[in-house]
């Protein structure tokens, strides 16, 4: 089955690429071979831990679920596009095979291989796009320190096998982690729009990156992120949403989530997944599906959101009361959390109440809507086959949801429809948070180009390496 | 629609928050914190966006407010936060002293808070008012819950009167000050939502440090 699920995303590649030079504009094709990708993405979150050993890969648990449910996303965004479909659909398949194999595959060679692979795809996904410098920037330096961190230290350690960093090299990957996950609004968010397709690719890069040199908790940097998370949420909200300060302010959330209780990381990066792939959908649903993106970003209960903060809250609080240690950083975490929770709802809410122009593609529309039903079907059933902590499992699968829908919806069609008051003013969220100058732009797509080729030469001078002694 | 919608969830809200907080549902006290925030996007879709931002504030400052309470007791399960009180008492009245004023502290400041949250609500005129008052009752259960719950000795009569009472008290106190704060200053509501933050954060720092 292995195979299957890692390589099939490359041969819809491949189909892609046939139909795209046969007739490129190539619509019908392309949405079929999206379905065939999005269904292979779902069994690789269901079947993350079970597909067994393949060649150089063992199954994992999160790294596998995080990169089906980017998968997923991906596949979703090539099915929304109009137009470049074909295009697309070549860069999200070998993308998505590359991340698969990224993510599960225990020498750190091919993992390296694979991860310039991946990021390289989200580099053409990220030139469809209008303003590509600086989602260029954040994936060759983020791609680039990973490959340090993880080939060095395999190095350092005499071994091929891929190893968590330890002390520089440690800080080396959760740097490039922060820049893959997108932290800052001025990185891959500014790929929103044609090259939106990079956003989730990148996103789920970094959280598989998270899966590979995390494994300790990081209550400080957790709290630090938080605090920057809140800061976005202020700035989005009197800056009237900005689609790069939303989707920054997702990451930043979920990276806190997934360092302050690393058992989280396959929840929260599947949660930042379907959040960011939720505003890489905006600009094409524009006036539509507001209600769903709003909640989603929201990360209310039942979303697997909501049940990524439960986790880290737990986790945060049970330290903060019995761990002597780093008790300050986790009492911090404890009561930031909550009001990460807060935060959401205002920001989820300007999300929804945001009147645009109609100026939107059904596809999108539908697309959204089916994010919010993956969220809140992967936060309220699926944890039987996502390892998540005992915490969500238990409190998930309870039957009070439905009944509370029900209940709500009943009262609901009993209300006289004139109850709803005038919407708000009708405005356009912008997409980007920085036009850079020319000159500008000319240096980072250099400075991107030179970190890239740097990062290349890494992972070839370790793939020689590993050939001179005769380990591949 | 949109009004359906926020009636929609606004009654969901409601309802997941009795479930975890009557203890028909067992879970972590963040779940209720959940429950009001359903609550809060509901309402969101259909008031204006300060009105929002300041119901979003408050709802924060409440959730600090009950986590003083989880803090008390060390436990974030809405269970076993009733089963110390079940044996020891109301975290209200149990000492020591500076402790338990701490903790009253931090009600007083969720209290506050609540009544800052009803008040940003949509106007209670609306045909769904009484969605309005199911959410005070759901809030006061919350405070009344944590700060005053009736313990887990079985099914007391005098227990669940005084709970039920306590309950039904408080949330006629707050819809009553909720009503008084719709018709003052907009600055009034930030400066005692602030007032209720400050109360809260000075309980949890003081049960913290004890």
């Amino acid at each position: 089955m292995a195979p299957i699920l890692y390589l099939g995303h490359g041969a819809l590649a491949v189909g892609a690429a046939a139909v795209y030079l046969v007739t490129p504009g190539a619509l019908r094709t392309t949405r079929t071979i999206a379905v065939l990708g999005g269904a292979l993405g779902v069994i690789t979150v269901l079947a993350a831990g079970d597909v067994g050993p393949w060649r150089t890969t063992e199954p994992s648990d999160a790294a596998g679920a995080i990169a089906g449910a980017t998968a997923v996303a991906l596949w979703l965004i090539v099915a929304v596009r109009p137009t470049g479909g074909p295009r697309v659909a070549i860069g999200a398949g070998v993308g998505a095979s590359a991340l698969a194999l990224f993510a599960t595959s225990i020498w750190v060679v091919p993992a390296l291989l694979f991860l310039v692979c991946a990021a390289l795809a989200a580099g053409a996904l990220a030139a469809l796009g209008a303003r590509p410098a600086l989602p260029w920037f954040a994936i060759a330096t983020g791609a680039c320190a990973l490959v340090g961190a993880l080939g060095l230290t395999a190095y350092d350690g005499a071994t091929w096998r891929v190893l968590a960093p330890e002390g520089l090299y440690l800080w080396l990957g959760y740097g490039a982690a922060l820049a893959l996950v997108g932290v800052l609004p001025l990185l891959i968010w500014q790929a929103a729009g044609p090259g939106s397709a990079a956003i989730p690719l990148v996103v789920g890069i970094g959280f598989v990156a998270l899966t590979k040199i995390g494994g300790q908790p990081e209550p400080g940097l957790a709290a630090g992120l938080l605090l920057l998370a809140l800061a976005l949420a202020v700035g989005s909200w009197v800056a009237r949403m900005a689609m790069a300060a939303i989707g920054a302010w997702v990451s930043a959330t979920f990276a806190a989530v997934a360092l302050a209780a690393p058992e989280t990381v396959a929840i929260a990066g599947i949660a930042a997944v379907v959040a960011g792939a939720a505003v890489a959908l905006w600009p094409f649903a524009r006036g539509r599906g507001r209600f769903s993106r709003g909640l989603i970003l929201s990360f209310g209960p039942p979303t697997v959101a909501f049940g990524a903060i439960v986790a880290a809250e737990a986790h945060a609080f049970t330290r903060a009361t019995t761990d002597v240690s780093g008790e300050v950083a986790w009492s911090a975490l404890a009561a930031l959390l909550p009001l990460v929770v807060a935060a959401g709802v205002i920001l989820g809410c300007g999300a929804a109440r945001t009147a645009e122009s109609d100026d939107f593609d059904p596809s999108a529309v539908l697309a959204t809507w089916a994010l919010l039903g993956a969220s809140i079907v992967t936060g309220a059933f699926l944890h039987g086959a996502i390892e998540v902590p005992a915490i969500v499992a238990r409190t998930s699968l309870s039957v009070l949801y439905p009944v509370a829908l029900v209940a709500g919806i009943g009262v609901a069609v009993r209300i006289p429809s004139q109850g709803a008051p005038p919407g708000p003013a009708e405005v356009t969220v912008p997409v980007g948070a920085l036009d850079l100058s020319s000159w500008l732009n000319q240096i980072v797509i250099v400075v991107s180009s030179v970190v890239a080729v740097g990062g290349l030469v890494g992972a070839g001078w370790l793939t020689y390496q590993g050939l001179s002694v005769g380990f591949l | 629609m949109t009004g359906r919608i926020s009636v929609t969830l606004r009654v969901a809200g409601v309802v997941v928050a009795a479930g975890y907080l009557l203890g028909l549902t067992q879970g972590p006290l963040m779940m209720v914190i959940g429950a009001l925030a359903l609550i809060t996007f509901g309402r969101g879709l259909v008031v204006e966006r300060e009105h929002e931002a300041l119901a979003g504030t408050a709802l924060a400052v409440v959730g600090a407010a009950l986590g003083v309470a989880a803090l008390r007791w060390g436990t974030f399960d809405i269970g076993e936060i009733r089963g110390a009180q079940g044996v020891l008492g109301p975290t209200l009245l149990v000492g020591p002293e500076e402790v338990a004023a701490a903790a009253g502290a931090a009600a007083a400041g969720g209290a506050v808070a609540l009544i800052v949250w009803l008040a940003e609500a949509p106007a209670p005129e609306r045909p769904e008012r009484w969605v309005w008052v199911a959410e005070a009752v759901a809030g006061a259960l919350a405070l009344v819950t944590v700060f005053g719950g009736p313990g887990t000795r079985g099914l007391h009569a005098l227990d669940l009167a005084l709970w039920a009472g306590a309950t039904v008290a408080t949330a006629g106190a707050v819809m009553g000050l909720s009503f008084v704060l719709r018709r003052a200053p907009r600055a009034v509501a930030w400066i005692a939502c602030g007032g209720g933050a400050a109360a809260s954060i000075a309980g949890a720092v003081f049960v913290g440090l004890m």
